[in-house]
């Protein structure tokens, strides 16, 4: 046990002769709602290192781990993972290839986001890029990953012998052409590393982003969804996307914004969309996009140079099958409408390395929601300072 | 493609009345790793706190005098980026954040630099950098100077 300690303190000791910057965030954000109380604290510790030093470096090595301490349902818990932690390396101009636990995202925004275990590839080809990777959750705290696909995924969830998220393995790879306009195209495909009852699944996502010189831009993605479960058959789903924001002239840096959203149900030959990570939609009717069709306006302004606001709503419509879960959903209801959030928050960074965000929520639940269900609601307070 | 990244930065850098010959300017792309005078020379008068046609060893003074660049440099000392960021945030007068203002030195002023994106790319506190780097930094600074800062 002292050997494995002693190689770790001696390397971190040679980063350190080479020169590494390290610091750590330090987090606090407690949070009322309709359920209560909760405070969350956090430490991130984290290293970065460019152990070639010098004028022409290519890599970079990054490590950084979260200690939680949080209160909940009047419980206190400890938590200690950790966070990205990875070798970045530059073979050559414009290629770029990244080893170890860190963040994806995918072109879309609709199929995977958050860490990952494994390895990641960047390079320019020509006009193009390309992008490949092939990634593994199953060694991440289960606390601090989104990948939820299936029953035995909430099974192992709320199994307290169980530490790790599920064993679910990504390959992806990406093709874009950026410019004024930027055209991708994703191939993503996940596999269930469980033998029996295993959920797999592929997409196919194609979209562009782009702007105008008039402080126009917008996105419109499409995403083909493909699951198979063991013993079911095939299933075949759609979601897509379509966003604009405007920034309106004049000296102050706002932003108005809006976008549509929408993931299919049980409909026809479509079934219900199955993202690999559970992406919330809302702020504090927070479902994740499968049976939903959801509507968004926001406008962000600064007030000051330290201070700015951003108002945000949402409306929430179901499909009529395979729609969110939620216990407050009445089961004898066939409305498709879920209700409606309205969300705003105050941002204060005074400093460079002090941010403070206060946000607060409401939601009203549509028809589709039982008549006694109560609004719901949220105040939240993050203080983050970066040491 | 190089060279009209760099006419480019020139540009912008000339824009803002700089007076160094094109003969400085070369010599400092030429630089395959900053010494402590060349960056004394184009920070100071970048930040008007020296006549544009003051001589490096003269800047160099100048800066150490005023305790910006650290103790044990020497005029053709490297530079890292750590100490780099603090000579120009000290000769700029930028507020950098909380940490910075209560232990003003260069793990902060490097941090902050990395925040105004001024810094770009890999990089690391200790690492030494080209000319043509210190030119790209120093115009971004600038350019953030016409803004907010």
């Amino acid at each position: 046990m002292k050997r494995p300690l002693l190689a770790l303190a001696l390397s971190l000791a040679a980063l350190l002769a080479y020169g590494a910057d390290f610091g750590a965030a330090l987090g606090l954000s407690p949070k009322v709602s309709e359920d209560g109380f909760s405070i969350s604290m956090g430490l991130t510790p984290w290293l970065s290192s460019i152990p070639a030093g010098g004028a022409g470096a290519d890599t970079e090595l990054y490590l950084s781990a979260a200690l939680t301490l949080s209160y909940k349902d009047d419980a206190w818990s400890f938590g200690f993972a950790p966070r990205r932690f990875d070798i970045l390396l530059k073979p050559a101009a414009g290629t770029s290839i990244r080893i170890g636990r860190q963040n994806y995202a995918d072109s879309a925004g609709m199929i995977a986001s958050g860490l990952y275990d494994g390895f990641s590839l960047n390079s320019s080809w020509g006009s193009a890029r390309l992008s490949l990777a092939s990634l593994y959750a199953g060694l991440l705290d289960k606390n601090g990953s989104t990948v939820v696909m299936s029953g035995a995924d909430l099974s192992e969830r709320a199994d307290t012998s169980v530490y790790f998220a599920p064993p679910r393995a990504l390959m992806a790879a990406s093709l874009s052409f950026p410019g004024t306009v930027t055209y991708f195209v994703d191939a993503i495909a996940q596999f269930d590393a469980r033998g029996s009852g295993a959920l797999n699944s592929q997409y196919l996502s194609m979209g562009l982003r782009g702007s105008s010189a008039d402080a126009l831009s917008y996105e419109l993605a499409l995403v083909n969804g493909f699951v198979e479960e063991e013993g079911e058959v095939f299933s075949y789903s759609l979601a897509g996307k379509t966003s604009v924001s405007w920034l309106p002239p004049g000296p102050a840096k706002d932003r108005l914004y809006g976008s549509l959203r929408y993931a299919s149900g049980e409909l026809g030959f479509l079934s219900p969309y199955l993202s690999v990570n559970a992406i919330p939609q809302g702020q504090v009717f927070a479902p994740r996009l499968a049976g939903l069709f959801v509507t968004q306006a926001g406008y962000d302004t600064r007030l000051s140079a330290y201070l700015s606001a951003e108002l945000q709503s949402s409306a929430f419509l179901r499909s009529n099958e395979g729609g969110p879960a939620d216990s407050g959903l009445d089961p004898s209801s066939d409305s498709l409408w879920l209700g409606f959030e309205v969300y705003g928050a105050l941002r204060w960074a005074p400093y460079s390395d002090l941010n403070i965000l206060f946000g607060s929520g409401l939601f009203v639940p549509g028809a589709a929601f039982l008549e006694t269900e109560p609004l719901r609601w949220l105040a939240a307070l993050s203080i983050v300072l970066a040491m | 493609m190089k060279k009209v990244y760099m006419a480019l930065v020139f540009l912008l850098i000339s824009s803002y009345a700089f007076a160094q010959s094109g003969t400085e300017i070369d010599a400092l792309l030429s630089e395959g790793i900053l010494s402590a005078q060349s960056a004394a020379r184009f920070v100071l008068s970048a930040a008007d706190k020296a006549k544009p046609d003051i001589a490096p060893r003269d800047a160099f003074n100048q800066a150490k005098e005023s305790a910006w660049l650290p103790d044990w440099a020497l005029p053709q000392s490297a530079l890292n980026l750590a100490d780099l960021s603090f000579l120009i945030m000290s000769a700029f007068e930028m507020k950098g954040g909380l940490f910075y203002g209560m232990a003003p030195g260069p793990r902060y002023a490097y941090r902050e630099l990395l925040y105004l994106r001024a810094i770009q790319g890999l990089s690391d506190p200790a690492m030494t950098l080209s000319g043509e780097r210190f030119l790209r930094i120093l115009g971004r600074v600038l350019d953030l100077q016409g803004g907010a800062l």
